[in-house]
């Protein structure tokens, strides 16, 4: 981490000095007929055909093509992506129901791809929980025994797993459904249970296929709140799939967008929005409105640059008539300064000025991505 | 050998239009030489124009028409190369094939076309290859061998087989003294209330009906014994069908070995288990149930495997990713969703057990099959269908308590 916050998105991500708990290192997928997928895959490692070619000529789908990310501890990482862009083959490598074609996941700073059948196991029923796209409910099976499945798989079944099904069953507000059949619910009462499933589990890591997409507006921002909070008390990592931006802004610490089984941008929500790399993250982004999520630190300039006041702003002596805020203060707060003050905005920080916030720079944050790097 | 556009003018602007973004139309050498074999292999290559040209050249050649012979193939062929042009370029990708396989098909063509002309003229090699050759001597050696085979597992096995037999036999004997030890006041009450439960009233005046007839036309006793041996191979199907079906699902290299031998099991005339199942376990009850078990495994087993392939991958997935054992995905997933499968299977075997009857009534299975049996020894017709009757009755009995019962649980 720099030490000097000169960077423009220079934020500080929880758990990032300590290690990884999900890494995936160079992962690339193919899907096809195995010899030949065995045969082509040097070729389009060392990018001598196209995955265009891989396809047409070959018959050959590559759903993830040299991935690499780090999902740091207690962090909730979002992948975005539209619809057959392989998040749910991706998310699927992390708990190996996919083997890579190339590459290596690493939990927990040990590659997966080396465990033996029974240590995997482990690894699945005690550290890893999955919500999957398609629910995967077990049909013969009532809500409370599918909630149950998880503990009841690694042999509890006594009292306390009783209670942590409730548990589970009751943050997602299903607690008086627990003796019906999946078939009974409806749709998004299905995806809650297999959100309580995972809960259950209590595994560290939650791997979260679009768990919320079924839902109804106000149940979705219900849990999308009880679930970043559960994830920041109880200190667990997740790995959440979406494609819907607002979501992905709403839980996620991090965001990474992907486009055709590759991850053309990785960031944090602000970094997403304010600076796109290229044009298809920033039509992903389009329409969302920046207040809620930047802060001030990431729009404001530094004192010296600032025309007319730098001396005294040097000297930390704020200008009468401005406001002060944190650097933590966000965009939201700050318009209601500026237009209440109709003063540029000192931001403080141990006494010290560090930047100031202007009307040009919320108008800029606000009004759209006027700092979009230009493609590389 | 690839055929440019020879004229592109002769295309309708549509057809230009739909391949204009396509790579132009491959046709193998082989293709051409060999015709219907190679278009066998590519599914969109006329395969019935080519079968048809070819064999009106055929002919031709036969009448010594060998002119005509080549203006019909080269026309055949200038219209598939036509033909392949206006459908366009197979859309889904070519298989993967060897080197080698144009040049086998074309051997292939050319010893069919040979060998057809010959075998067409006169002369001592023609007869050779209209009929085929037959030996006598390989039959018979081969029928010998087989007696031997079994003659010496007779004399081997003895032990085992008596062991078996006895297992056999103390079985059924088991369930003919439950049937049998209950007055038929009481089958009537406990049968009467299972078909109530499982389907009211209707069922229940259904099955005191077939049992009022079996009472009544004096089939009781051997209605009780069938029904013991009916039981008696369902549970020897049922012990060993469902595990192998399990096994046979679970594993691509037992299914490869068992599936024929299923097929066999079922395409066999029933008739012909009889003689092995003489041979080792003597005349009797235990042979016939052998016999009748071989005859109704199949569909359990069949079923069993199918029920289990059917488990929603998604399921899997979900017990995969919660960290499930192979056994608890079977005990906790497979088999639940798959039972209405394996319940179908039951069905069925219980009534291919039922229609081995009369069969195993010749080898001394008795039951109602020895009726019908005695009936027709004697051409009496009257005896023989209500014989036929009684089982029939037995079967509507098995298939409504035991089989499809409610259909809507899970
Ligand atoms: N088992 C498979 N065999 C072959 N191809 C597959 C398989 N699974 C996925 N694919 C292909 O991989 C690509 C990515 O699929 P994936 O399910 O990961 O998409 P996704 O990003 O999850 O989409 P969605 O948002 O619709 O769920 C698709 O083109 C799909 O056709
Ligand atoms: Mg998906």
């Amino acid at each position: 981490m720099n030490a000097v916050p000169n960077m423009q998105f220079d934020t500080w991500y929880p758990g990032e000095a300590r290690a990884p708990v999900v890494s995936c290192r160079n992962v690339w997928k193919v899907f096809g007929h195995k010899p030949v997928v065995d045969r082509i895959v040097g070729e389009l490692l060392a990018e001598r055909i196209d995955v265009e070619c891989a396809r047409r000529e070959h018959g050959c789908v590559v759903a993830v093509k040299n991935v690499s990310f780090d999902v740091r501890p207690s962090e909730v990482f979002c992948i975005m992506g539209l619809s057959g862009s392989g998040k749910s083959t991706l998310i699927r490598h992390v708990n190996r129901l996919i083997e890579p074609t190339a590459g290596d996941i690493l939990v927990n700073e040990c590659s997966i791809s080396a465990l033996d059948a029974r240590a995997l196991r482990e690894l699945r029923a005690r550290k890893i929980g999955m919500v999957f796209q398609n629910v995967a409910l077990l049909p013969h099976r009532t809500v409370e025994a599918n909630t149950c499945l998880p503990l009841e798989l690694r042999g509890e079944t006594g009292l306390a797993a009783h209670a942590a099904v409730q548990r589970a069953l009751s943050v997602v507000g299903l607690s008086a459904w627990g003796d019906r059949y999946p078939s009974e619910l409806s749709g998004g009462m299905q995806q809650r249970v297999g959100l309580a499933r995972a809960l259950a589990a209590d595994a560290d890591i939650l791997l979260m296929d679009e768990p919320f997409s079924a839902l109804d507006p106000l149940i979705r921002k219900q849990l999308q709140t009880e679930f970043r909070r559960l994830v920041k008390t109880l200190g667990k990592t997740a790995l959440f799939i979406t494609h819907d931006l607002d979501e992905a802004i709403r839980i996620g610490d991090r965001i990474a967008i992907m486009r055709d089984g590759q991850i053309v941008q990785t960031g944090t929500p602000a970094e997403i929005v304010l600076s796109p790399v290229n044009d298809y993250v920033a039509q992903f982004v389009e329409g969302i409105s920046p207040v809620h999520f930047v802060d001030a630190e990431r729009i404001m300039v530094l004192p010296t640059q600032y025309p007319g006041h730098a001396a005294a702003l040097l000297a930390s002596a704020v200008p009468e008539g401005w406001p002060v805020c944190e650097r933590g203060t966000l965009l939201a707060r700050l318009i209601t300064l500026q237009t209440e003050s109709d003063r540029p905005i000192a931001v403080v920080d141990g006494g010290l000025i560090i930047g100031v916030v202007g009307p040009r720079e919320i108008l800029v944050a606000v009004g759209g991505h006027g700092k979009r790097q230009k493609e590389m | 050998m690839v055929f440019q556009p020879a004229d592109s003018a002769t295309l309708t602007a549509a057809v230009a239009a739909r391949q204009s973004n396509r790579k132009p139309v491959i046709l193998h050498f082989a293709d051409l030489l060999v015709g219907p074999l190679c278009a066998s292999a590519r599914p969109r290559r006329f395969p019935l124009l080519y079968l048809l040209a070819d064999g009106a050249a055929m002919w031709l050649a036969m009448q010594g028409l060998f002119g005509s012979m080549f203006l019909v193939f080269g026309l055949s062929r200038a219209a598939a190369i036509a033909l392949a042009r206006f459908a366009g370029p197979e859309t889904k990708f070519r298989r993967e094939v060897s080197a080698w396989q144009p040049w086998i098909e074309l051997s292939l063509y050319v010893f069919s076309l040979a060998t057809i002309a010959i075998a067409n003229m006169t002369g001592p090699i023609a007869a050779q290859l209209s009929t085929f050759p037959s030996s006598q001597v390989v039959r018979g050696t081969a029928a010998a061998s087989i007696d031997a085979a079994v003659t010496y597992l007779t004399v081997q096995g003895d032990v085992f087989f008596r062991i078996v037999t006895r297992w056999l036999l103390a079985l059924l004997k088991g369930l003919e003294n439950v049937l049998t030890l209950a007055p038929w006041p009481v089958l009537f009450a406990v049968v009467g209330f299972a078909a109530w439960k499982r389907g009211g009233a209707g069922l229940l005046v259904l099955v005191w009906m077939a049992l009022g007839y079996l009472g009544l036309f004096g089939y009781w006793a051997e209605a009780l014994q069938t029904s013991a041996l009916v039981l008696a191979s369902l549970c020897v199907c049922v012990v060993i069908g469902i595990p192998a079906g399990i096994l046979l699902a679970k594993s691509p290299t037992s299914r490869a070995i068992a599936s024929p031998v299923l097929d066999l099991m079922q395409t066999m005339p029933s008739f012909v288990y009889l003689l092995p199942a003489v041979a080792f376990f003597s005349i009797g009850k235990p042979p016939a149930l052998i016999a009748t078990v071989i005859f109704a495994l199949p569909p359990l087993v069949r079923l069993t495997c199918l029920g289990i392939e059917q488990v929603p991958l998604h399921v899997r997935e979900a017990m995969q990713a919660h960290g499930a054992t192979p056994l608890q995905m079977l005990l906790k997933a497979e088999l639940p969703l798959a039972l209405p499968s394996i319940r179908t299977g039951i069905n069925q075997t219980i009534m291919m057990c039922l229609s081995m009857v009369v069969v195993a009534a010749l080898i001394g299975g008795g039951g109602l099959g020895y009726n019908v049996l005695f009936a027709l020894q004697n051409v009496q017709y009257g005896e023989g269908i209500l014989a036929g009757l009684a089982i029939v009755f037995c079967a509507v009995l098995f298939d409504r308590l035991a089989g499809s019962g409610r259909k809507t649980d899970l």
